[in-house]
């Protein structure tokens, strides 16, 4: 496993601006059930270096946990395992949460959250996901084998809310 | 407090009262972190209690001391509901900890489940205790 955290010039909305990226967690690890807790403890690290909200962090460790699980459950599957890869970088605020799997590729069309609130036992993984997260979605990798989810959350970040304080 | 607050509030306080008091019940403690990788030990010891749940008037699982619960750990508490709803007992959440609430609203499933404060006024005739591994 490798942890890094580095700045990547990424281009913004704008014309002509080129934000940074920084690359706050990027490591592979066994698509694993008893990978996760260690996955977790490392986001809540990356996550505090932002002062970000303690709420609001455990929701984006659980979306981001529910989303591995998806993936050995489903992806994988029974009897099958590999690598994840997950990416963390923040740009301008923005969380971007990167997840590639090598598993068979999934039909995006067929990835759906399910209501909240009903008593049912299972299926809220990408129906929290969907909670937490601005926007979602996966897609199949380019090679034809595996498949990438990129999930998206605006911060606030420690500047920010230095900022915000009234002087 | 906002009407919404109050309301709540005052759903709880009603559920809280018309449960425990005399209860027979059968506890699972349980502590750490739930996850996919312990839910099945987990899954299994309330499908148990729920299973012998003969002689008792309610299935009690005491959350004061987990610290995570995904969805998997959500699903076991909901296939104790209602295997406790099959057999007409009880099927209570303890002491929940902050972490777990949290979940349970994020799921919007928190006035799904009968959650109360502690264990007063329960009639704890089997208890168990499981801690997530380290």
């Amino acid at each position: 496993m490798s942890v890094a955290r580095r700045a990547e010039p990424v281009r913004s909305d704008a014309p002509n601006e080129v934000l940074h990226a920084d690359v706050l967690l990027e490591q592979r690890f066994p698509a694993d059930p008893c990978q996760l807790r260690d996955l977790r403890s490392q986001l809540r690290g990356c996550l505090d270096a932002l002062a970000i909200e303690h709420s609001v962090r455990e929701r984006l460790v659980l979306a981001v946990d529910e989303a591995c699980c998806n993936i050995v459950r489903h992806a994988y599957g029974s009897g099958r395992t590999g690598p994840i890869d997950i990416r963390l970088t923040h740009t301008n605020g923005l969380l971007s949460f990167e997840l590639t799997d090598a598993a068979p590729c999934v039909d995006p069309a067929r990835i759906k959250p399910k209501p909240l609130g009903e008593c049912r036992a299972g299926g809220f993984g990408v129906a929290l996901i969907e909670a937490v997260m601005d926007d979602w979605h996966i897609e199949p990798q380019a090679n034809g084998c595996g498949n990438r989810l990129l999930m998206r959350k605006r911060v606030a970040t420690i500047n920010e809310k230095k900022a915000s304080r009234p002087t | 407090m906002t009407n919404d607050t109050a309301n709540s509030a005052s759903t709880t306080a009603a559920r809280e009262a018309s449960v425990g008091a005399g209860m027979d019940t059968s506890l699972i403690r349980l502590s750490g972190e739930v996850d996919m990788a312990w839910t099945a030990d987990v899954r299994r010891a309330i499908l148990d209690a729920v299973a012998n749940a003969e002689k008792i008037d309610a299935i009690g699982v005491e959350l004061s001391q987990v610290s995570y619960i995904d969805s998997s750990g959500i699903a076991a508490l909901v296939e104790g509901l209602q295997g406790a709803r099959e057999k007409e007992r009880r099927f209570v959440l303890i002491a929940v900890s902050g972490a777990v609430r949290a979940v349970l609203e994020l799921a919007r499933l928190d006035r799904v489940f009968t959650l109360v404060d502690g264990c007063d006024g329960f009639t704890i005739v089997a208890e168990r205790s499981l801690s997530a591994p380290a």
